[in-house]
This record gives structure tokens, C-alpha cells and sequence, in this order.
């Protein structure tokens, strides 16, 4: 349970991100490539974790919550969904010149959608996104903005005027950090749940709008975003599996004991 | 330290000891160099924080670094990741290395990032390959996607450093010989950060760590119990292996996360690996499919681990393996 301290209200920013329901990614399997039709869009649960976090602060301390996602239109709906559990306002980022974006370019992008929002307490992110797992933007972020970065959070022990300890997970330790505001957190999924909509949260969304934003509105140029402000390129995707050429071991139960140990044997595991 | 072409390894500690991916990453770095263009083939430098000893200098050494390179900060020590991060990009603007190099461990994870952003490159978070393209000389990265289920090779042509963090266990470590090798240090002024602070930190206990086994007996919820593990143990045993699980066995709690392999567990790469009770979740392949010699047993013919596979067994588990056990003397 987070300990609070002083009167002020926290104001937090949650960058969310809209992912592919990585569960259920099919691949052709004559082409190795990945068969996104009718695979269903979901919030990335690293993302959803902080949102709760978010939502969890303002309710303790007050403040207010913003949502942010770079994205096509269509990651609005997240959006929605972040609105309808209370968040104060939410913001697409979106357009032509950020498609293709690489983890520099995006963290440009959101970097200059922070700054033109202003005034942020903390900048929460999800330790990483399901269909990149590159866990890169919340640092990233974080270094383009000049202010400090906390990984691999797990929870929020006290919250003071000037800033915020915090615990992190991390390589096989656990740390109390404190550090000052405005900080970015990259969020670990956390054991408490994102909570649930209810009616009355979800009919008072209605009066709330998904804010749009293009490039010249967050002041950002041109070819630092997207494809063409990124260093880096996909140069082939391939599927991993090593075409199911697997050997049944065959027989009774006790024929494919014998066939295994026989197995063990040759490739030099028991004498 | 001139040329240009230099491949750097970050050597990250663990409680004061170097984390045995940095070995892995130089084993793999050495590999690298030799595979570059032969008119400035670049050396392989390890680059260090603290107090690097003689001793470590020497196994540095033996696993194909020619230089250590330890940076410091101008008038005391560097204390979080974040000053480490500003150290390093100091340093990789002044010698221009080619490529950079950590494990994808948390702190890799933290530090890397942010370098990425000062030198405005490109970064390529959990590689699992690493080559070098033979007409363009670029470093060919490959990593697992969406969830495992594609793989990505990456390449960052017209930026350096070109930038990747590696999962431990990936690369097999080999050492040749002990020798010493130059070793240079350099300190930077960088700003202090004072209101970051670490106030407490408690080591977890590490007793059993997966990612170093040779023989990995792994399973699933298709043990139906806790106990099952216990008869997994006795195989584990017999093999001079562990234990390993997926995720649902570990979500049941009939086993500690620490035994968990996979993608958001630990990746593994064991000379062999006895999947049983497990569907072969593409999490779960993510985790153990570059194991040498991957074995399945599962009831099901269809389940998915059996095209990860190389032998299968189908059948119950609770029948087999005791019969194996006995067979086995
Ligand atoms: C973001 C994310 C991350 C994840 N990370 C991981 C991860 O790191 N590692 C991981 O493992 N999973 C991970 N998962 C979960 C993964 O998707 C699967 O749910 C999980 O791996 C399934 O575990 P299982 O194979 O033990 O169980 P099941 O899928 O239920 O499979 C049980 C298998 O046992 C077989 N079986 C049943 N009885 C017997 C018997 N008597 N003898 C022989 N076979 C029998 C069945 O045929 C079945 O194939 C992740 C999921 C998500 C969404
Ligand atoms: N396009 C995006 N829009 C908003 N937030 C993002 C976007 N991409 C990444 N993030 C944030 O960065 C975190 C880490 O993502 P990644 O580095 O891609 O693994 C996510 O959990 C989000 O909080």
C-alpha cells in the first residue's frame, strides 16, 4: 500500500500502447509470415498495470490522469477504454509521418507529445510492449526529456511534494528508489488487476473526447519520426520453427521407455 | 584505442562479480571480429566500471577481449545506471567504437536505452543471433517477435554505434588460455544526478539459477499435481539436470518462478530438453527452442511442442517416465 504524504495532486501521464493479441498471432506456414487478419487488437498489459497504478495515485493523493498513445486511429479505442475507467484526458498521436517507427523515432514522437502537453509529474510506461518486447521507450523517453528514469517498477511506497520512492525488480533484486518530479516509470505487470468499468464510469466518459494530435501540433520534425527517423530496419522476418520434423518414438509404453534411454545413451547423457 | 572499427562488450557486475553473459558476449564478439572486413578489422574491447582486477583481466582476456577499457567519473563513483549511461557515451565519443554490446539483463536494459537516445542510433533490445553481413559488414541482428512467434533480423546501417542487448544464455561461452591484456582507464566529468538514489536493496535469494543447466527436465500443467514434480526431480537427477516449468505449472504454484522458461521466464539453451505435460505455448518455445536436443512428452499428438521438437513420445507421462527411471538403473 502506497504511504502519502503532503497535500498537492499528482499530475500523471500513462503512455499506453495498442498491441496484437500476441496469443493468438498465426503463422502461414508456407510463407513464414505472420497472418495479422482477424487478429484482435488488445491494450498491452505492461500498459494496463500502469494505468491502474495511475488511476490508484489520483485516488489516494488527487491529480490528474492523461493517456497517450502513438498509434493508427484505431488505438483510440484503447483510449476509450482508459476514459471509461476515469482518466482525464486522452490523446491520439497519430499520421502518416509516424508510420514505421522504430524504438528512437517513437520515443521521439511521445517525447515531443509530453513536452507540448507539459506539465507532468510522472510519466508512467509499461516495462515493455507484447509484440516488440523491446522494453527500449520508457528509457528512451526518459533521455530525450533529460529527466530520471526508474525500470522494472513494482510498486509506490510513498509519495512526498518533491517526488516519490518507489520499489524495482531487477536481475534479482529488489531496491527502494527515490527520485525526484518530474520522473518516468516503466511499469512491471503488477499483481493488482486493472480495475473494471463501471456504468457510471463509462456514461460519464461520454462527455470526454480521444484528443487528436498530428505532427506540427506536438512540434515534432518531420524526419525524425517514422520510418525516416529510424536507424533501424527489418531486414526479414522468418518463422522459427524447425519444420516439425520431429521422430516419434513408437510402440508399447514400455518399448518407447527402452527406444528413449536407448536414446540417452547414443547422445552420451547416461552411460 | 584508434580504430573505428571497434566491437565493445559492457561488462556488467552482479553483486561485485561479472555476469557470465559478458563471457558469452565476448566468446561471440570474438567470432564477430574475425568474421569483418580484414583491412580494419577492429579489436574487441571490454569496457568496465569499477575496479577491474588482474585476475578479471586476465579471464577477459582468455575469452577474446584485447583491451579493457575502464571509465570512471571525475572525482568519485558512478552510482546508478543512469550516470554509468552518461559515462559510456562519453567514452563512445571519444573512440567511435563500431558496435556495442550487453546482456539484456534489467541493468542492460536500463543503461543501453539510454545511451541509444544520446547518440541518437538505433538499439535492438533480447537478441538471440548476432552475425556480420559479409558484403555490407553490418551487424545482422535477430531477435524473437510478437511473442516468439516470428523472428526479426535487424540491421542499423547507417548509424554508429550499431547497438544490441543479448538474453543470457544464448551464446556459449569458451575461453582460450589465460592471458593479460592492455588495460586503459579514462575518467569523464558528468553532472550528478542527486535526486535519483538507491536507499535500500536486498539481493533475492539466487540459489537456483536455470539458465546454466546441461539437461533440463521441464513441466507443465499436465502433471495435474504439485507432487508431480517430485518424479521429474528423480529423472532430473538420474540426468545430472534440473528442473524446469511453464508458466502454468508455475501460476498453479506448484513451483517457484525461478524454474520458469520462457519468455517471460528464463531462456534456456540445455544440451537436452524433456518437455512434459507441456503444449508448447509459443511463450513457452520462446524460452527453449534453441536447446540442443529438445525431447516431448505429451498425451496429445497435436500439442504444439512436438514441432519444436526433435524426438516425441506420446503418451502419459505418469506411465513413461517411471518406466524410463527403471530403465535407467
Ligand atoms: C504475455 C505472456 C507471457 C507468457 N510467458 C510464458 C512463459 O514465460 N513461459 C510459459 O511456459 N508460458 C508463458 N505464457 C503462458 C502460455 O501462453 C501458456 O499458457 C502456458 O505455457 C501453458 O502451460 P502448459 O503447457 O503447462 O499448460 P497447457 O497448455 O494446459 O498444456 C498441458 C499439456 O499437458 C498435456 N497433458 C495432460 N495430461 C498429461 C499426461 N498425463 N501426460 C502427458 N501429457 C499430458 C496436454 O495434452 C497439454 O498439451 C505466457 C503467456 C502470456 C500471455
Ligand atoms: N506507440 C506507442 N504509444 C504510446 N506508448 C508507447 C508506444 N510504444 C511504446 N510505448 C510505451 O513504451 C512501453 C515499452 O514499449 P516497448 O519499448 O515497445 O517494449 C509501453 O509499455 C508503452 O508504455
Amino acid at each position: 500500500m502506497p504511504i502519502l504524504e503532503g497535500g498537492v495532486g499528482i499530475d500523471v501521464l500513462v503512455c499506453m500502447k495498442q498491441v496484437p493479441d500476441t496469443q493468438k498471432v498465426r503463422i502461414d506456414p508456407e510463407r513464414g509470415t505472420l497472418i495479422r487478419k482477424g487478429v484482435p487488437s488488445i491494450t498491452n498489459p505492461f500498459c494496463e498495470s500502469a494505468l491502474e497504478l495511475a488511476l490508484g495515485i489520483r485516488e489516494k493523493r488527487g491529480g490528474t490522469v492523461t493517456v497517450l498513445t502513438m498509434g493508427i486511429p484505431d488505438a483510440a479505442c484503447i483510449l476509450k477504454d482508459a476514459l471509461s475507467l476515469g482518466a482525464d484526458r486522452a490523446i491520439l498521436v497519430t499520421g502518416r509521418d509516424f508510420a514505421g517507427a522504430d524504438t528512437l523515432a517513437t520515443s521521439y514522437a511521445l517525447s515531443r507529445a509530453v513536452s507540448s502537453l507539459g506539465g507532468f509529474d510522472l510519466l508512467l510506461f509499461g516495462k515493455q510492449a507484447i509484440d516488440g518486447d523491446t522494453a527500449q521507450v520508457g528509457p528512451e523517453v526518459a533521455g530525450m526529456l533529460g529527466i530520471p528514469v526508474v525500470t522494472f517498477v513494482t510498486d509506490i511506497r510513498k509519495i512526498t511534494p518533491g517526488g516519490i520512492v518507489v520499489e524495482r525488480a531487477a536481475d534479482g533484486c529488489r531496491e527502494l528508489v527515490r527520485t525526484r518530479f518530474p520522473s518516468l516509470l516503466t511499469v512491471v505487470r503488477a499483481e493488482k488487476r486493472l480495475r473494471m468499468p463501471t456504468m457510471e464510469g463509462i456514461l460519464s466518459s461520454f462527455s470526454r473526447e480521444v484528443e487528436t494530435a498530428g505532427l506540427g501540433d506536438i512540434g515534432a520534425e518531420s524526419d525524425r519520426c517514422g520510418l525516416k527517423g529510424s536507424p533501424t530496419r527489418v531486414k526479414k522476418i522468418f518463422s522459427p520453427s524447425n519444420g516439425g520434423l520431429v521422430n516419434f518414438l513408437e510402440g508399447s509404453v514400455e518399448e518407447k521407455a527402452i527406444r528413449f534411454v536407448e536414446l540417452l545413451k547414443e547422445k552420451g547423457f547416461v552411460r | 584505442m584508434s580504430g573505428k572499427n571497434d566491437l565493445w562488450v559492457l561488462v556488467e557486475r552482479f553483486e561485485r562479480t561479472i555476469r557470465p553473459v559478458v563471457f558469452e558476449l565476448l566468446t561471440k564478439g570474438k567470432e564477430l571480429c574475425s568474421k569483418r572486413d580484414s583491412k580494419k578489422p577492429g579489436d574487441l574491447v571490454a569496457v568496465a566500471f569499477e575496479g577491474v582486477t588482474a585476475e578479471e583481466n586476465a579471464r577477459l582476456g582468455s575469452y577474446g577481449a584485447r583491451r579493457v577499457l575502464q571509465i570512471g567519473r571525475e572525482g568519485g563513483n558512478a552510482a546508478t545506471y543512469m550516470e554509468e549511461a552518461r559515462l559510456l557515451v562519453s567514452a563512445a565519443r571519444e573512440y567511435h567504437p563500431a558496435i556495442l554490446l550487453a546482456g539484456a539483463t534489467a541493468y542492460g536494459r536500463s543503461v543501453m536505452p539510454l545511451v541509444a537516445v544520446e547518440l541518437r542510433t538505433g538499439l535492438t533490445a533480447d537478441c538471440t543471433g548476432l552475425d556480420i553481413d559479409p558484403e555490407s559488414g553490418v551487424l545482422l541482428q535477430t531477435r524473437p517477435a510478437f511473442g516468439g512467434n516470428v523472428l526479426a533480423t535487424i540491421e542499423c546501417a547507417g548509424k554508429r554505434p550499431q547497438m544490441a542487448t543479448v538474453r543470457p544464455g544464448v551464446f556459449k561461452k569458451r575461453a582460450e588460455g589465460k592471458h593479460a591484456v592492455e588495460a586503459r582507464e579514462r575518467c569523464y566529468r558528468i553532472p550528478s544526478q542527486p535526486l535519483f538514489r538507491v536507499l535500500e536493496r536486498t539481493v533475492e535469494d539466487r540459489g537456483f539459477d536455470i539458465t546454466g543447466a546441461r539437461v533440463i527436465v521441464a513441466g507443465g500443467r499436465g502433471l495435474a499435481r504439485s507432487e508431480g514434480f517430485s518424479l521429474l526431480e528423480k529423472l532430473a537427477k538420474k540426468l545430472g539436470g534440473v528442473v524446469g516449468a511453464s508458466r502454468g505449472a508455475v501460476d498453479l504454484g506448484w513451483i517457484d518462478a525461478a524454474h520458469q522458461v520462457g519468455q517471460t521466464g528464463h531462456t534456456v539453451t540445455p544440451a537436452l530438453y524433456v518437455a512434459c505435460g507441456i503444449s508448447g505455448a509459443v511463450q513457452h518455445l520462446a524460452g527453449m527452442k534453441d536447446s540442443d536436443t529438445i525431447v516431448a512428452i505429451n498425451e496429445d499428438p497435436q500439442a504444439p511442442i512436438f514441432e519444436a521438437a526433435e524426438y516425441g513420445i506420446v503418451g502419459d507421462l505418469y506411465e513413461v517416465i517411471p518406466r524410463i527411471i527403471e530403465r535407467m538403473g
